[in-house]
């Protein structure tokens, strides 16, 4: 038998009348029912998708210390650790040296020599004068000098 | 030709440097003339022996010399109080007191303006009123904006130490609902009272600078603040002692 002829004669191959009725009416079936499926399937892949991506924030935050000041940071020890806590204490020792001299300042009067106001809170590292004026002469205040001047 | 691009290049690298030493001399002769010694008033006497002339020409420079450093004081810590640390809560106060401080520049050239067209009797005249409005204005204000800017650099402190009492309340926390201490209990509510009256004492400061009142009594609600701020942290050693003797104890109970 002639191949190309068998398989010319498959062009005429067709299904069954039946069997094409009964596909066509379950194609269509599905085709309708598809819309309000996709819906609920689009709710629920923005639903875990969104889930996803909260679950990676919430563990970038836990990893990165985010929740530091919440009640979901971890209990940390080294809150009690007495080196920490002295540091700190010290801090507030120079501070305190510094509204000590604050208040020295406010008492005394600025001197000329320092450019800053000696009351100023960097008083206590002041800018002194390049030149070196002899110790022997005494250094005026800027009322000291206007006071002098106005008489 | 290759002549001409090296003398441009030349120039090029020696103006800097020129404007460089120009810049540092110019600071070395501010500095050198804000260091007035009874030396330099007694040149007025000196110059009176050769004239009036002399001697008003002495005062003149002198006296321009006594008012550009206050000006530069006023400028001084006007830049100081620009660099400081400022929430919203005190931006406008900062703006203010800013403000003051360019008054009292102006005020100084005011004054700087005058001195060349005085006589002697001139010279006294502005001397005597700049000394004047120094002290009824100036001191006052110089002093309420140093305290201001202690009190603002008091507040990282006062973050830290709450930052501190946080983490440490959270342990106290943790502890407390495995197993109910009293001691423990008792030495955070001393910590937390000590905590809370060194807050209030900070705001009351706070409320001192922004209502003007006399710097003495801002200066010394902040050293109150302070010194508080220092017992508070006693308190803490004292609530971290009890801690750590709880964990020794729950470790060697540990099998």
């Amino acid at each position: 038998m002639d191949l190309l002829k068998i398989l010319k004669q498959f062009k005429n191959i067709e299904p069954n009348r039946a069997f094409s009725e009964t596909s066509r009416r379950a194609v269509l079936a599905q085709a309708e029912a598809m819309p309000a499926w996709s819906v609920k399937r689009a709710l629920f892949g923005i639903l875990e998708a969104g889930t996803a991506v909260a679950l990676a924030g919430f563990f970038i935050m836990l990893i990165t210390g985010g929740f530091s000041g919440s009640r979901l940071a971890p209990v940390q020890y080294s809150a009690i650790d007495p080196q920490g806590l002295r540091a700190e204490a010290q801090a507030i020792d120079i501070q305190i040296q510094l509204a000590n001299l604050n208040y020295q300042g406010s008492t005394a009067e600025s001197t000329v020599q320092t450019v800053k106001p000696a009351n100023t809170t960097k008083a206590a590292s002041p800018v002194t004068s390049a030149t070196s004026t002899p110790a022997a002469t005494p250094t005026l205040t800027i009322d000291q000098a206007l006071e002098k001047l106005s008489n | 030709m290759n002549l001409r691009i090296i003398a441009i290049a030349a120039s090029f690298a020696v103006f800097p440097i020129l404007g460089a030493f120009s810049f540092m001399g110019q600071a070395y002769a501010a500095t050198e003339n804000c260091t007035i010694t009874a030396s330099d008033v007694g040149a007025i006497t000196t110059a009176q022996a050769n004239g009036l002339i002399q001697e008003l020409a002495a005062r003149r420079t002198l006296l321009t010399r006594i008012i550009s450093c206050a000006k530069t004081e006023a400028l001084s810590l006007q830049t100081d109080l620009n660099n400081m640390p400022a929430d919203n809560d005190t931006k406008t106060l900062q703006s203010q007191f800013y403000g003051k401080l360019g008054d009292a520049a102006n005020y100084y050239d005011i004054e700087l303006s005058k001195v060349n067209d005085s006589g002697i009797a001139g010279t006294k005249a502005i001397a005597n009123e700049a000394l004047s409005w120094r002290k009824a204005n100036y001191d006052t204000l110089a002093n309420q904006i140093s305290n201001f800017i202690l009190w603002s650099q008091n507040q990282a402190l006062f973050r830290t130490a709450e930052g501190r009492f946080t983490q440490i309340g959270r342990i106290v926390s943790f502890l407390e609902g495995a197993a109910q201490n009293t001691d423990l209990e008792g030495v955070t509510a001393i910590a937390q009272t000590s905590f809370t009256n060194a807050k209030n004492a900070n705001s009351d400061a706070k409320n001192a600078l922004t209502q003007f009142l006399p710097p003495d009594q801002s200066l010394s609600l902040i050293q109150e603040s302070l010194q508080l701020l220092s017992d508070s942290y006693q308190k803490f050693f004292d609530v971290s002692n009890v801690l750590q003797k709880l964990l020794s104890t729950a470790k060697t109970i540990q099998p």
